[in-house]
C-alpha cells in the first residue's frame, strides 16, 4: 500500500491527488475582487429605470459574482507560473500545490457557462451575453494576451471590471442606457491610477515574474505622471452622472471632493518621488481608490433613492 | 447538524468507504487528511446542488407568478 502525495508534474498528473479544500475553491474565485463586483453591479441594477423581481435581483448578482468567480478561477489557472514567482501571488492554490490546474479550469469553465446561462433564463439573454463578454474579455484578451504583452495591459484590460454596473442596468431594463456607459467609465479611469499605485511598491514582483507593468517597462517617474494624468481624468468623469444630470446634488459635490482627494494623492506621489514617503503614499493612493469606488458608488444608490423617494416611487 | 447535512454527510462516507475499496484494489491509500478534504468538498457540492435546487424552484414560481396554477388542462 502507498500513500499517494500530491503531485503536480505534467507527467504524473494521473496519480495525482487533490489536496484542495472548500476554502481553496473559495480563494480560487478572489472574494475581494468580487465583492467589488457585486457592489458596483448591485448599484447598477438599482439606480437602472427598469423594475426587477426582488428574487430574480437576487438572482441575477449571484450569476454576475459567480460570473466573476469564474474569471478569477481561469485567470489563476493560466497564471499558475506567474504566480508562483510573484511573493504577493505565490500562496495562491495551484502555485501552492493545493489545487490541480486542471481542477481549477473545470472549476471556473463550468462557473462560467453556468452563470451565463442561468442570468439568461433569469434576467434576459443581453445581460448574460454582456457576462459572457466580460469573462472572456478577462480571460482571453486581459489575462493571456495582454498582461505578458504591454504595460498597457491594465489600462485596456480594466474594461473587465468595468462591466459589472452594466450588467446589473441590463439585468434590470434589457438595454444599456448612457448612464450605465458613464458607470463603466468611471471604473475604467479609475483603474490604471489603483493598479499603478500597487505596482510602484510592487515592481520587483512583476520584473522577477516578467510582466511588463509600466513601472518596469517605462520607470517610476513616468508611471507617476500617468498616475496623475488619469485621477485628472478620472474626476470629472466621476462627477459626470451629477453634469450630466442623471443624479443629485449630494452625489455631485461628493463626486468632485472624492476626485479632488484622489487627484491630491496623485500629486504626493508625483512630488514625493522614491523615497519611502513616495512608496508610504502610493499604498495610501492604493487604499484611498478602493474608498473613491465604494464611496462614490453608495452615494449614487443613496442619492437615487432619496430622488425615486422625492417623486413618490420609494 | 441538521438533518439534510447529517444525510449528506453520511452519503458523503459511504462515498469515501466505496472509493477506499477500489483504491486498496489499486494499491492507493488516501491519506486522513485527504479524505477530510475530499469529504468536505463533496459536502460543499451537495449544499451548492441543493442551494440551485431551491434558487431554480423559488425563480421559477417568481417568474410564472400566479400564471402557474392557470394553465389548461
Amino acid at each position: 500500500m502507498t500513500h499517494i502525495a500530491a503531485d503536480h508534474s505534467p507527467k504524473t498528473t494521473v496519480f495525482a491527488i487533490s489536496e484542495a479544500s472548500v476554502g481553496d475553491y473559495v480563494a480560487l474565485m478572489k472574494p475581494r475582487v468580487m465583492s467589488l463586483v457585486v457592489f458596483t453591479a448591485f448599484v447598477g441594477l438599482m439606480v437602472a429605470p427598469g423594475h426587477l423581481h426582488p428574487v430574480l435581483g437576487f438572482a441575477a448578482l449571484l450569476c454576475i459574482a459567480i460570473g466573476a468567480g469564474a474569471a478569477g478561477a481561469l485567470n489563476m489557472w493560466f497564471d499558475a507560473d506567474v504566480d508562483a514567482k510573484m511573493s504577493r501571488t505565490a500562496r495562491r492554490p495551484i502555485p501552492a500545490g493545493r489545487v490541480l490546474p486542471g481542477e481549477a479550469l473545470a472549476f471556473g469553465m463550468t462557473l462560467a457557462f453556468g452563470s451565463v446561462a442561468v442570468l439568461g433564463l433569469v434576467a434576459n439573454w443581453p445581460a448574460a451575453a454582456l457576462l459572457a463578454l466580460t469573462i472572456f474579455f478577462y480571460v482571453a484578451i486581459y489575462t493571456m494576451r495582454l498582461k505578458r504583452a504591454t504595460p498597457q495591459n491594465i489600462v485596456i484590460g480594466g474594461a473587465a471590471g468595468a462591466f459589472p454596473p452594466v450588467i446589473g442596468w441590463v439585468a434590470a431594463v434589457g438595454t444599456i442606457g448612457l448612464e450605465s456607459v458613464l458607470l463603466f467609465l468611471i471604473i475604467f479611469f479609475w483603474t490604471p491610477p489603483h493598479f499603478w499605485a500597487l505596482s510602484l511598491w510592487r515592481a520587483d514582483d512583476y520584473a522577477r515574474a516578467g510582466i511588463p507593468m509600466l513601472p518596469v517597462v517605462a520607470g517610476h517617474a513616468e508611471t507617476r505622471r500617468q498616475i496623475l494624468l488619469y485621477s485628472m481624468v478620472l474626476a470629472p468623469v466621476g462627477a459626470s452622472p451629477w453634469l450630466f444630470g442623471y443624479s443629485g446634488l449630494l452625489y455631485g459635490v461628493t463626486a468632485v471632493m472624492a476626485g479632488a482627494a484622489m487627484i491630491w494623492l496623485s500629486l504626493r506621489i508625483k512630488t514625493l518621488g522614491d523615497a519611502d514617503a513616495g512608496n508610504r503614499a502610493a499604498k495610501r493612493l492604493f487604499g484611498a481608490s478602493i474608498l473613491y469606488l465604494f464611496v462614490l458608488f453608495a452615494v449614487l444608490l443613496i442619492d437615487d433613492r432619496l430622488g425615486a423617494f422625492g417623486r413618490g416611487l420609494l | 447538524m441538521t438533518g439534510w447535512a447529517r444525510l449528506v454527510a453520511v452519503y458523503c462516507e459511504e462515498q469515501d468507504a466505496s472509493m477506499d475499496d477500489k483504491d486498496s484494489e489499486q494499491g492507493i491509500v488516501l491519506t486522513e487528511e485527504q479524505k477530510r478534504r475530499r469529504r468536505a468538498r463533496s459536502i460543499a457540492i451537495a449544499l451548492a446542488l441543493g442551494a440551485l435546487v431551491l434558487l431554480f424552484y423559488v425563480v421559477t414560481i417568481v417568474k410564472l407568478g400566479p400564471g402557474v396554477l392557470r394553465r389548461p388542462l
